[in-house]
C-alpha cells in the first residue's frame, strides 16, 4: 500500500508525480572550502568531481502539471557525497540549501514530507526569445536575479537523482526520478545579479557573481518524488 | 513576460490546452480566472492553485460571457492576458454531419471567437495593453476530411483573427494566433470516433504554450508549433498535391 501524508488537511500519496515541468538551470565552479563552510551544519561532505572545484547550481523549475499544485521554485544545490557510500547509494547527490516557492501547499509539503528547505517567495520567470530571466525577491527585497542563455539542443535520457536536505536537524535522503525531453546546454551563458538579502549574502560568499560552467534548460520535465529516507 | 500580480482569464480551462495555460499562469502568481462548461475539470484544475478561481461559462451565451467578463473585471480589474482556449472537434465525413451540428461546431468554435473576443478586447484597447492568444488550428490553413465541420470554424477564427490583428495595429496588444496540428489533448477523444488517429504524430502541449510564448515576444501573428509551419507551406505551394496526400491518409 503507498504511504500517505496529510498536509494541510489533504491526502498527498507516494509517489508524487509531476507531470509537466519546465527548469532553467545554471552551474557555478566555486571553492570547496567555501562551500563546505554552507552545507557544515547538515554533516554532508562538499564533491570536488572537477578541477578540485565544488559544484554550486541555482535551478528554476515551472511547475505547471503536479500533484502539488502550479508553482514556481528556485534550487541552491550543492553536490556533496553521500554520507553512507555503497552499491544502492549514488556516488554523487544534490544538497538542497535554499529552495523558496511561490505557493503555501507545495511549502508546507515539501517541508513536512520530505524535509525540504522550503520558504515562500516571489518567482517570476520571464521566457523571452533568447534567454529567461528568472527573479528571486523576498517581500520585495531583491534576492537575485539569473539571466540564462538558450542553448543548443542537447540529448537526455531519465535520470535519478539523489537529493538531500537537512531540516531542523534532520538529514533526509528523496530519491528523484526525471524524464526530459526538450533539452538545450551551452557553456557558460548566465548572468546573474545579486541583491542584498542574505540569500545573496550567501551566494556571494561563493564568489558569486560569476561566469557559469554550463548552463541548460529542459522544455518538458516529468518527476517523480518517493519519501524520503532520514539518515540521522 | 512575468505574470506576478496580472489577470489572465483563460478558457476552455478545464482541460488539455486551456487547463496548461491556467496552471502555467497561475504557476507565475497571476490571478487566474479558468473558464468552461466543464465544472468537476476546472475543479481538478484549480486544485493546489489559490490563485485559480473558476467559471462555469457556455461562451456560445454571449450576455454570459459578458456578464463574467465584468465579474472579472469588477472583482480583479483589467485583464492583462485573454487565452481563448474552448473548442468542439466531432469527427465526421461533412454529409454524414447534421447540418446542426455543423452549425453547432461553427457556433462554438468560431461564434465562441465572437463572443470572447467582444466582452474582452474593448477594455484592453482602453487600457492600450494586453495579450490575446486565440485557438485556431492547423486545420485552419489544411482543410482536412473527416473534420470538415471543424476546419470551416478554424478557417473562420484565422481570419477573423488576422483582420482584428490589422484593427488594433494602433495599439499596444499583442494578438497570437495558434494553429497547432494535432496535440495530445482530450480534444482527441472527440476526433477519435471517425478520425484514423493511429500512427499520426501528436504534439505535447508544452511545446504549443512554449511556440505562443514566442510568438507574442517576436510579434508575430501566427504560432505555428511543431510541423504546423512546414505544413502551410506545402499546402500553400503545392495544393493540390496535398489534398490527394490528405485524401489518401484520411479518407
Amino acid at each position: 500500500m503507498a504511504a500517505t501524508f496529510t498536509v494541510e488537511g489533504e491526502t498527498v500519496t507516494m509517489p508524487v508525480e509531476i507531470r509537466s515541468a519546465s527548469t532553467w538551470a545554471a552551474t557555478f565552479l566555486v571553492p570547496v572550502d567555501d562551500a563546505q563552510a554552507l552545507i557544515d551544519e547538515s554533516g554532508l561532505r562538499v564533491a570536488s568531481p572537477l578541477l578540485g572545484r565544488a559544484m554550486v547550481t541555482l535551478a528554476v523549475v515551472r511547475y505547471a502539471d503536479g500533484d502539488l499544485g502550479p508553482y514556481h521554485e528556485l534550487g541552491v544545490t550543492v553536490m556533496v557525497e553521500p554520507p553512507d557510500p555503497g552499491p544502492e547509494v549514488s556516488k554523487l547527490g544534490a544538497y538542497i540549501h535554499q529552495l523558496p516557492v511561490n505557493q503555501p501547499f507545495t511549502l508546507a509539503a515539501g517541508r513536512e514530507i520530505w524535509g525540504f528547505p522550503k520558504w515562500m517567495a516571489q518567482i517570476d520567470i520571464a521566457d523571452r526569445r533568447r534567454t529567461t530571466v528568472c527573479t528571486l525577491a523576498d517581500n520585495d527585497s531583491l534576492v537575485l536575479s539569473l539571466s540564462i542563455a538558450r542553448g543548443l539542443p542537447f540529448p537526455t535520457r531519465n535520470a535519478a537523482v539523489d537529493a538531500y536536505s537537512y531540516l531542523d536537524g534532520v538529514l533526509r535522503r528523496t530519491k528523484w526520478e526525471l524524464d526530459a525531453g526538450g533539452s538545450r546546454a551551452r557553456l557558460g551563458g548566465a548572468h546573474l545579479e545579486l541583491g542584498d538579502h542574505p540569500v545573496a549574502k550567501e551566494l556571494r560568499s561563493l564568489g558569486l557573481p560569476k561566469r557559469a560552467l554550463v548552463t541548460g534548460s529542459v522544455a518538458r520535465v516529468a518527476m517523480r518524488f518517493g519519501p524520503s529516507e532520514v539518515l540521522r | 513576460m512575468a505574470f506576478r500580480g496580472k489577470v489572465a482569464f483563460v478558457t476552455g480551462a478545464a482541460s488539455g490546452l486551456g487547463r496548461l495555460a491556467a496552471r502555467r499562469l497561475a504557476a507565475s502568481g497571476a490571478v487566474v480566472v479558468a473558464a468552461d462548461i466543464d465544472e468537476p475539470g476546472l475543479a481538478d484544475t484549480a486544485r493546489h492553485a489559490p490563485n485559480i478561481a473558476t467559471q462555469a461559462l457556455d461562451v456560445t451565451n454571449e450576455a454570459s460571457v459578458a456578464g463574467a467578463v465584468r465579474d472579472v473585471e469588477g472583482e480583479h480589474g483589467g485583464i492583462d492576458r485573454l487565452v481563448h482556449a474552448a473548442a468542439i472537434a466531432p469527427s465526421g465525413l461533412l454529409l454524414d454531419q447534421p447540418p446542426e451540428l455543423i452549425r453547432r461546431v461553427m457556433e462554438v468554435d468560431y461564434g465562441g471567437t465572437v463572443n470572447v473576443v467582444h466582452a474582452v478586447v474593448p477594455g484592453m484597447v482602453e487600457r492600450d495593453r494586453g495579450d490575446l492568444v486565440v485557438f485556431a488550428s492547423l486545420a485552419g490553413w489544411l482543410p482536412a476530411p473527416r473534420l470538415g465541420a471543424y476546419t470551416a470554424s478554424k478557417f473562420a477564427v484565422v481570419a477573423m483573427t488576422e483582420v482584428l490583428a490589422m484593427e488594433l495595429g494602433h495599439t499596444r496588444l499583442r494578438v497570437c494566433c495558434a494553429c497547432p496540428p494535432l496535440v495530445d489533448t482530450p480534444l482527441l477523444e472527440q476526433i477519435a470516433p471517425d478520425f484514423p488517429l493511429e500512427g499520426q504524430p501528436k504534439l505535447r502541449p508544452e511545446v504549443v504554450l512554449d511556440a505562443i510564448e514566442r510568438a507574442l515576444e517576436s510579434g508575430d501573428l501566427f504560432a505555428f508549433p511543431g510541423p504546423a509551419a512546414a505544413a502551410v507551406v506545402a499546402r500553400r505551394f503545392a495544393p493540390r498535391q496535398v489534398r490527394k496526400r490528405m485524401a489518401r491518409l484520411l479518407l
